[in-house]
């Protein structure tokens, strides 16, 4: 006989009856008024590739001078592009009151809106 | 050093006035003030445009800087470059490096302007102007690097920047190339002999720039670092 057998034999702990066990709230059971979330990162318009057409150009001319006038030009284009858009979306993310008419929304929007209406 | 205290007026709320009343940091202007146009040609394309000059003509305008005129001989880049050369704020000094400067350019291109037969002399740019804003433009860089450390590990990664420090780094790199030469020459006479080497794509200032441009392109497998 084994000895745990022997110790368990009138006092043992048997697997619980799921049914029979009281449910315990401990957070309320409803969503939260906020919403948490970050933004992933991407290399999507970031100029990564004109810049390898740049790094090629220059490798193919051996790095001589008004050999790759278009390829910087293409590279400058796309960078101004790429400040101009993120300086947009900078301003877009410190405004907290969404406008009646938008699709997209920051966290903060979705906040705010979740703020005024709130979960019952 | 001047340490000018500001207020906000009491008669016009948007205004913040400096207490003493000899001179105005540009600061207290609020950002609807517009800048003051004051060269010539500048306000006769503005006035041919309608549209435009309607949005300015009732806007407040900053007031003019001490250093801005309407002179055919102030020229922007080149009051850059006179700032970039002057050292302890002796601008006087700078202003008179960069005269000799265009002096020496000047006496140069008109040696090799007679020394030419006279079929090839049309060819040559005599203008200083001319020369040093061709020389500005063949030193400016395309990228550079920037230390980014991932892992515990520093990479130089090329990274593209903005005009305004392109044309800073090309103006800095042929005031220090200059400056290199130590005090056995004049530093006018070799700001000159660089000067008129970079417009031609050729010596060192150029080299510093191709040495960088070969370093980002042997570093070009970090360039996503920059982002990520």
């Amino acid at each position: 006989m084994r000895l745990s057998q022997i110790f368990f034999k009138h006092n043992a702990r048997s697997p619980q009856n799921p049914d029979k066990v009281p449910f315990k709230e401990v957070m309320p059971l409803k969503l939260r008024n906020r919403v948490a979330g970050g933004t992933t990162k991407t290399l999507e318009g970031k100029c990564l590739y004109e810049m390898s057409l740049v790094f090629a150009c220059w490798k193919n001319s051996n790095f001589e001078p008004n050999k790759c006038h278009n390829e910087v030009q293409n590279f400058y284009g796309c960078y101004n592009r790429y400040m101009k858009d993120a300086a947009l979306e900078k301003e877009f993310k410190k405004i907290s009151v969404p406008s009646p008419d938008t699709k997209v929304f920051t966290k903060n929007q979705i906040t705010y809106l979740l703020q005024k209406y709130p979960t019952v | 050093m001047f340490i000018g205290k500001k207020f906000n007026s009491l008669i016009l709320f948007n205004l913040r006035c400096n207490l003493e009343n000899s001179f105005q940091f540009y600061s207290v202007f609020p950002p609807n003030y517009i800048k003051p146009i004051y060269k010539k040609d500048e306000q006769e394309a503005l006035y041919r445009e309608e549209a435009e000059l309607k949005q300015f003509s009732h806007s407040p305008v900053k007031p003019a800087k001490t250093n801005n005129t309407c002179s055919e001989f102030h020229d922007e880049l080149i009051r850059k470059f006179t700032n970039y050369i002057m050292r302890k704020g002796k601008k006087k000094m700078a202003r008179k490096i960069l005269d000799e400067t265009f002096e020496n350019i000047k006496i140069k291109k008109l040696n090799e302007y007679y020394n030419t037969s006279p079929e090839y002399r049309e060819n040559i740019v005599l203008d200083p102007k001319v020369i040093f804003y061709q020389a500005v433009e063949n030193c400016t860089p395309v990228l550079e690097l920037q230390k980014i450390s991932r892992g515990g590990i520093a990479y130089q990664v090329p990274v593209p920047m903005n005009e305004n420090r392109a044309q800073f780094l090309s103006m800095n790199w042929i005031i220090s190339t200059a400056q290199n030469k130590g005090n056995a020459e004049k530093l006018s006479d070799v700001l000159a002999k660089e000067i008129i080497d970079a417009a031609n794509n050729q010596g060192r200032v150029i080299k510093k720039k191709y040495d960088l441009h070969k370093q980002c392109e042997a570093n070009r497998a970090y360039a996503h670092y920059r982002w990520l």
